[in-house]
């Protein structure tokens, strides 16, 4: 009975050793910047392609800059994987994907991983630091970022592969 | 005619130093949406002597992929008749020979509306260079229509006028206000066949067969956003301005009455090129509802298959069916 009894107050320690680390924040909001887009037409079909999104509760455009605002559902599971692919269903390109996290307590530092519900975040080009509140998180990839912005990164994220997360699919993001 | 074709080139010129991609006569390289069902309704209207012909299309487009859209277009007009013209064919008798051969047709003839019969295309975008406020890109299409018309011209029209199949290559640059692109490409029409009595009322039946001509066409638009100066809200109301230069060249008709080919002496029917000239103006209405009329003369020979002005206007709507 004693060996048991020290392993459950051992596991209960663990979980309240790490609970400063467990953030219990949700996405709040992105910005994405769209390539391609010179009509307002354009620009509309891009809002109504990403308001399909079931975690997606409003978009507000600005139609000169080509960018946009998402404010998301509370509680519901985001996606940046998909946010990325409405805009080039609607036949456009993502020039960058920014998505505010509201953190609590949670260290990171370069090749940390952060996980999230099921989905990994591999911070790249980062500092060690303490997250608190709300901090926009840059997403790095092809899907992520325009064809001449994602040259500059390519050499930082080959050698960040397989030396944080280790899931199929990793976001790359960076503060 | 020609001065006035002129003065509106030389009208349009000096807003071309700045653009809209949403072309009244030719598609861009740019693609429906995915998911996204367009309407589009458009007609064309010249006047034929002293018959006004129309031609009214409804054509509805879909977007498979982000790179795949599909359009099915249905038409009616009432261009052409039943039948192909009596005095396309006439004979002369040089001894005891009756040579047949084809002659340029009376002119203004009143038809009445036909169902003209199914269009189809498709567009796949294969190249995207996308930037802020601009992008250069490449599309191949296909296009396949079924209709079959007694089309007494060679010029091949898959739209309205000729079955057929085509395809080519669309490049269209796009820079803030300012776009332009180019289409080319190739069409490979089918023929127009019918059997009908030699005469009124004659029991003797005769087989006719116009095999019309391939053709390339070269087609290049200008677009130009007028209004607003400065994007604000989807409310605002879009004026674009369009210049759209279609040109043509096709091989001429070969024509046969009981498997004998004849002489074509109708100009028509022989082989030609063209190059037209349509200035059009478009108004969005909510970023969504495009309003198109455009006007179109000929600036280098002509279209035998119609008059000028050639005008046009045009409707067009997305649906996104969206849950919310």
């Amino acid at each position: 009975m004693f060996p048991t009894k020290i392993i459950r107050r051992f596991f209960a320690l663990l979980v309240l050793a790490f609970l400063p680390y467990m953030s219990f924040g949700q996405f709040q909001s992105a910005e994405i910047g769209v390539d391609g887009l010179t009509c307002s037409a354009c620009t509309r079909a891009v809002e109504m392609s990403v308001r399909k999104l079931d975690f997606v509760d409003s978009v507000a455009m600005d139609l000169s800059n080509t960018n946009g605002q998402l404010f998301f559902k509370k509680g519901a599971k985001i996606s940046v994987e998909k946010i990325a692919k409405a805009v080039t269903d609607a036949g456009f390109s993502v020039r960058y994907l920014n998505a505010v996290f509201n953190f609590s307590n949670v260290s990171v530092e370069e090749k940390f991983c952060w996980t999230y519900e099921n989905e990994q975040y591999q911070f790249v080009k980062t500092e060690n630091k303490i997250l608190n509140g709300n901090v926009t998180l840059k997403f790095i990839g092809e899907k992520y970022l325009s064809k001449k912005e994602i040259k500059k990164w390519s050499a930082i994220i080959s050698i960040a592969k397989g030396k944080g997360c280790n899931a199929k699919n990793i976001y790359y993001v960076t503060l | 005619m020609r001065i006035c074709i002129y003065s509106i080139i030389l009208f349009f010129i000096p807003l071309f130093s700045r653009g809209q991609e949403l072309f009244l006569h030719n598609e861009p390289a740019s693609n429906v949406p995915k998911g996204v069902l367009g309407v589009r309704t458009f007609g064309e209207s010249f006047r034929e002597i002293s018959t006004q012909r129309n031609m009214l299309a409804m054509r509805l487009m879909y977007g498979v992929t982000p790179k795949l859209s599909v359009y099915l277009t249905a038409t009616g007009s009432n261009h052409h008749g039943k039948n192909l013209p009596k005095d396309l064919i006439t004979h002369t008798h040089i001894g005891n020979q009756t040579i047949y051969y084809t002659q340029p047709i009376q002119k203004g003839l009143s038809y009445p509306y036909r169902f003209n019969g199914f269009h189809t295309y498709a567009k796949y975008r294969f190249l995207t260079f996308d930037g802020q406020n601009k992008h250069f890109r490449m599309a191949l299409y296909g296009e396949w229509s079924n209709v079959k018309n007694a089309h007494d011209e060679a010029e091949p029209n898959l739209l309205d006028d000729t079955k057929g199949y085509g395809g080519g290559l669309i490049t269209t640059y796009l820079k803030k206000r300012f776009a332009v692109s180019l289409t080319s490409g190739v069409i490979i029409p089918g023929d127009y066949e019918e059997t009908v009595p030699l005469t009124n009322g004659s029991s003797l039946m005769t087989h006719t067969k116009v095999q019309y001509g391939r053709a390339i066409i070269y087609n290049l638009s200008f677009g130009y956003l007028l209004y607003p100066k400065e994007y604000k809200d989807y409310n605002q109301t879009n004026w674009n301005v369009y210049l759209e230069f279609n040109g043509k060249s096709y091989e001429g008709a070969r024509v046969f009455q009981d498997g004998l080919e004849l002489e074509t002496k109708s100009y028509s029917l022989k082989a030609g090129h063209y190059v037209e000239v349509h200035p059009g103006i478009q108004k969005i209405i909510n970023s969504n509802l495009r309003i198109d009329f455009s006007v179109g003369f000929n600036l280098i020979n002509k279209s035998y298959a119609r008059f000028y002005p050639l005008y046009m206007i045009g409707v067009q709507r997305y649906f996104f069916f969206n849950k919310k």
